[in-house]
């Protein structure tokens, strides 16, 4: 394998972790014994980051795949 | 005024549902999130990284390279994408922030500005010598006599067939009396039935919390000569009582600068006590601990409570008593007035001394956690014992009943419960309000909400209406009651505290150890 294509399957992976990461950093933040308008407002907020963070973790596992499904056909291709 | 939810007549301050704690934990939410917005504009770095990469090789495998392409777009999308998100977790961070800064601006109110300029006032007053004390002093006197002379006066004209009385009628009425703000206020002293309004008592804890401060702001810029200002003038002057009565002590007394701190067993077999004592369950079982060391017969007596657990673990309970002399010159008992201004202006003091010596003659491990708790005197020392031997003993919580702390120091990792009265003037003679700190919960009840614990019945004439709540509201009976009514409240201050008592006190089934200690100042 290149190793272009070895740091392309890395970084493809951190973006997992990476997400990873952040959501769970969101939640811990979430813990917040916090009442009033304001407080609704920042869970809802949270709860949309979420959300839309889950639709991000599944791409982001989907363009992992594609990475490796990638480098699976260039190495197909380039062995002698 | 209050909380319907937090019990009948108690008001909570501090504590893990305190202000300053909603402050901390709002500020750590917002670093969490901007934490969050940093992985995710990594993530995406990663994303362009990986896909830049890809496209090097695409030639080779054309058909794959656009599938990642294709799978990557959502990650890198401008409105969608990860760099997005990022964004996102800013506006919550910087919405957390906004959150915790309403929090602080409400929690620096004026109240200290106001506190600040008024000793400066105060000593500014005393500077200018005892003609300027008496002449504003007069003043405020007549000022107040006259509002008194007015509220009366109005009051007897309620009921005078003129518009005036109509006037003062619909002022008095009970709709203006429930309303709140300036209205409400005006409404309750104009109305209800007699002459004198209904609410008429002695001026509760927290005015005289304002008004010590200036008071002692005055009587130091009264000394001779230029004395300045200190950063606490109640300190300041608690250090001038302390250091005249030492050398009024040397001049007229004895001094007992040594401190013997004895076991009291002989005391405790010859009063014929069998009985194993029962192992405390709460802050009220402890307070009627400290309220049982009145019984041994002697001043300046601290208890010690070995708890020897069914897991084998072991904790410890001590208890000290409050002032019970009010001497200022060196007198044998250190529960006296002169510890009191050790304790106040930060010297050392005996009774912290006889508590620390006491808790090393029962032989407190280093890793054994122990609660402190003390009424009135005996609850500084409990503070001043916790916050000076942290490298000693594993102090897990203090509780104080009616005890001047407000100033003290307290290491963040020990949970302290202040419990004070509405009417009791000893905790407020610091002249420092309750803090707001994550670990110190000060639970204030106003006594006129529930009958006496001695099941005397309410006052009828003026002057008990004005001495009986002074009167009960230093009494420990009361503080025990308070204590109780605190155990069945649901609010997250109290139930956090009511945790670390319960990591020292277990679930009450301990085998219980009791060790008295007598502390006696004596010659060098």
């Amino acid at each position: 394998m290149a190793a272009g294509l070895t740091g392309a399957e890395r970084s493809s992976g951190a973006v997992v972790d990476r997400i990873a990461d952040a959501r769970r950093e969101l939640l811990a933040g979430g813990q917040v014994d916090w009442t009033g308008p304001a407080a609704a407002a920042y869970a809802a907020m949270l709860r949309d980051t979420l959300g839309r963070m889950t639709g991000l973790r599944h791409a982001a596992e989907g363009a992992r795949s594609a990475v490796h499904r990638h480098i699976v056909a260039v190495d197909a291709v380039r062995a002698p | 005024m209050t909380d319907p939810d937090e019990g009948p007549g108690l008001r909570v301050i501090g504590g893990a549902g305190g202000t300053r704690a909603r402050i901390e934990t709002l500020t750590a939410a917002a670093a969490r999130a901007e934490r969050a917005a940093e992985h995710l504009d990594a993530a995406a770095a990663h994303a362009r990284r990986a896909v830049a990469l890809v496209e090097e090789s695409a030639p080779w495998s054309p058909v794959t390279a656009a599938n990642v392409r294709s799978a990557a777009a959502p990650l890198l999308s401008g409105w969608g994408g990860l760099g997005a998100r990022a964004d996102d977790a800013r506006v919550v961070a910087v919405g957390l922030r906004g959150a915790a800064e309403v929090y602080s601006q409400a929690d620096r109110d004026a109240t200290a500005a106001l506190r600040a300029g008024f000793i400066a006032l105060g000593h500014r007053i005393g500077e200018a010598g005892p003609i300027a004390v008496l002449v504003v002093g007069g003043l405020l006197v007549r000022g107040a006599v006259t509002a008194g002379a007015a509220v009366l006066a109005a009051r007897s004209l309620r009921y005078t067939p003129a518009p005036i009385g109509l006037l003062l009628r619909v002022l008095g009425s009970e709709r203006m009396r429930e309303s709140d703000g300036p209205a409400g206020y005006f409404g309750r002293l104009l109305g209800g039935p007699g002459l004198l309004p209904e609410g008429l008592g002695p001026p509760p804890g927290d005015v005289v919390e304002v008004v010590l401060p200036v008071v002692a702001a005055t009587t130091i810029g009264l000394l001779p000569g230029r004395m300045p200002l200190g950063r606490d003038p109640v300190d300041q002057a608690a250090r001038l009582l302390r250091g005249g009565a030492a050398a009024a002590t040397v001049l007229f007394g004895t001094p007992l600068p040594g401190l013997v701190v004895a076991p009291l067993v002989a005391a405790e077999r010859s009063r014929g006590s069998s009985r194993e004592p029962e192992p405390p369950r709460d802050v009220a079982d402890v307070l009627r601990q400290v309220d049982a060391l009145g019984d041994s017969g002697a001043p300046g007596v601290v208890g010690v409570q070995r708890l020897d657990h069914d897991d084998g673990s072991r904790s410890w309970v001590v208890t000290i008593p409050g002032m019970q002399s009010g001497d200022l010159l060196d007198a044998p008992a250190p529960t006296d007035m002169a510890t009191n201004l050790e304790l106040m202006d930060g010297w050392s003091d005996d009774m912290s001394e006889a508590v620390v010596q006491a808790m090393l003659q029962s032989g407190v491990g280093a890793e054994e956690p122990v609660l402190l708790a003390g009424y009135s005197q005996g609850g500084m020392a409990a503070m001043r014992v916790a916050a000076r031997t942290s490298d000693m003993f594993a102090v897990s919580a203090v509780v104080t009943a009616g005890s001047p702390v407000g100033g003290m120091p307290l290491a963040d990792g020990i949970q302290a419960l202040h419990l004070e009265h509405t009417h009791d003037y000893v905790p407020a003679l610091d002249g420092m309000p309750s803090p707001d700190a994550a670990n110190r919960t000060t639970v204030i009840r106003d006594l006129a909400a529930s009958p006496p614990a001695d099941g005397s019945g309410p006052a009828s004439s003026l002057l008990a209406r004005l001495v009986d709540p002074i009167r009960r509201s230093h009494a420990l009976p009361e503080y025990i009651r308070t204590a109780e009514q605190v155990a069945v409240l649901r609010d997250r201050s109290v139930q956090s505290y009511a945790e670390a008592v319960a990591s020292v006190l277990g679930d009450g089934t301990a085998e219980v150890t009791e060790q008295r200690y007598v502390a006696v100042r004596v010659p060098e």
